[in-house]
């Protein structure tokens, strides 16, 4: 057995799921070859990481499992088949309240509800397009911030990214779906990039973003047409950016955002 | 004991030990981990609907991950239109920016390991996550893998290959950037 036959042997010999030849040769090997070993102790450090991660909960939610085994015990208790005038009873109350939900809902959620990235993007391609730039720079006037009505405050406006390649060009108080939001335009490496900072509590009115921060991944991104669009939480707001700027830019631009 | 209260039992003695491995594989799988409860109330019914079709040869573990599976594919392809915000960076970009963030001395780059390894097990393409999760998060046996999944024990061993492979990538740039930061 050579080094090259040995990766694509390393994650069952790992998990022990060789068999006693396949496992004796490969151990044989490892024996002899320092590089190779190095290889699989370093692989094997990173499984038991990824394991601990991965862990089950401890003990599984008791609530929920009564209800679930209570769900299983009740067709037990009343068996449907013994009774074929249920099943009839049971299809005609299914078919008229698929019927009836139907007809109360002629449009998905999904496509109602209002979508800060929909939003943003508008107002990035307005920008683009020479309707509307830019009102001033450095701290907010008190006309603005009085002009938000307590719903964005100076704050906002000093949440920026910062580093090589980036410079902020002006900013100015926006709307998105009557929302206020700090807008900034920030270009990186001469691209522009719509910056905004919008409050916490304002993100009732865009629940797909707020469900998707409250999944705990570090920063959501989404991908529509030719933009990027990438959102974090900081402090008591969430601050998003949207361009044609590569997606890990963007993400490590809201990621260094102070 | 009447046949029905017998098979309601048995079933139960099947299910209880793998409750809480089930409800961690739902909870990481779900694209809506809030619909992990609703998904395994139908995956556990639909099983005992099906109950009488299992074999007692075979995994029950298995088995019932097989369903659990289907129903969690399909309930992530419904809300997929709508699922718009998955981490979508491939962990190598997610290395990658570990590094690029190393000098950040102050911190700002705060979120722990463990997020940053929950994007990456988004980002990863359904199969290979999901054979990860059976296999490092349930403990399934490979060939418990190719039975709930219905592939062969080649492509198992292929999908959790590649999918550790980005995931140790996280953990090699995460830790590369923990040694730069003072």
């Amino acid at each position: 057995m050579t080094c090259d036959d040995l990766p694509p042997l390393m994650e069952a010999w790992l998990d022990s799921e060789l068999d006693t030849r396949g496992a004796a040769d490969v151990a044989s090997h490892l024996e002899q070859c320092a590089r190779c070993d190095a290889v699989f102790a370093a692989a094997r450090r990173g499984n038991e990481h990824i394991s601990r991660f991965l862990r089950p909960p401890a003990e599984p939610a008791d609530t929920m499992w009564q209800a679930i085994e209570k769900a299983v015990s009740e067709p037990a208790r009343r068996p449907l088949t013994r009774h074929p005038i249920t099943w009839a009873a049971a299809l005609l109350a299914v078919l008229a309240a698929v019927v009836l939900t139907w007809r109360a809902t002629p449009h998905p959620q999904e496509e109602t509800s209002p979508s800060l990235v929909a939003a943003l993007q508008r107002d990035h391609e307005e920008f683009l397009a020479g309707e509307f730039g830019p009102a001033f720079t450095g701290p907010p006037p008190a006309h603005v911030l009085a002009a938000a009505h307590g719903r964005v405050d100076a704050a906002a406006f000093a949440a920026l990214p910062a580093g090589e390649g980036i410079t902020i060009e002006g900013a100015r108080l926006c709307h998105l779906d009557g929302v206020p939001v700090a807008w900034t335009l920030v270009r990186h490496h001469g691209s522009p990039v719509s910056w905004i900072a919008v409050r916490r509590g304002e993100l009732a009115n865009f629940p797909a973003l707020r469900d998707a921060l409250a999944t705990g991944v570090p920063v959501v991104i989404e991908k529509s047409g030719p933009w990027h669009f990438a959102a974090r939480s900081l402090g008591e707001y969430v601050i998003c950016a949207l361009g044609q700027t590569d997606a890990a830019a963007l993400v490590a631009l809201v990621a260094l955002a102070r | 004991m009447s046949r029905d209260t017998h098979r309601h039992s048995r079933f139960l003695d099947y299910l209880r030990p793998l409750q809480a491995e089930l409800e961690g594989y739902a909870r990481k799988m779900l694209w809506e981990p809030q619909q992990t409860a609703d998904v395994l109330q139908n995956a556990v019914l639909r099983a005992f609907a099906a109950f009488d079709r299992y074999r007692e040869d075979a995994s029950f573990r298995g088995w019932i991950y097989r369903i659990l599976t289907n129903e969690i594919h399909t309930l992530n392809r419904k809300h997929s239109r709508r699922a718009k915000f998955e981490f979508q960076l491939a962990p190598e970009e997610l290395a990658e920016l570990s590094q690029s963030l190393a000098d950040d001395a102050d911190g700002a780059w705060e979120q722990s390991v463990d997020d940053r390894l929950a994007a990456a097990l988004q980002s990863l393409p359904d199969n290979e996550r999901t054979v990860l999760l059976m296999r490092g998060l349930s403990g399934l046996a490979y060939h418990e893998i190719a039975v709930a999944l219905d592939i062969p024990l080649g492509s198992v061993m292929g999908y959790l290959s590649r999918a550790r492979q980005k995931m140790r990538a996280v953990l090699a740039g995460t830790e590369l950037n923990r040694r730069k930061v003072p």
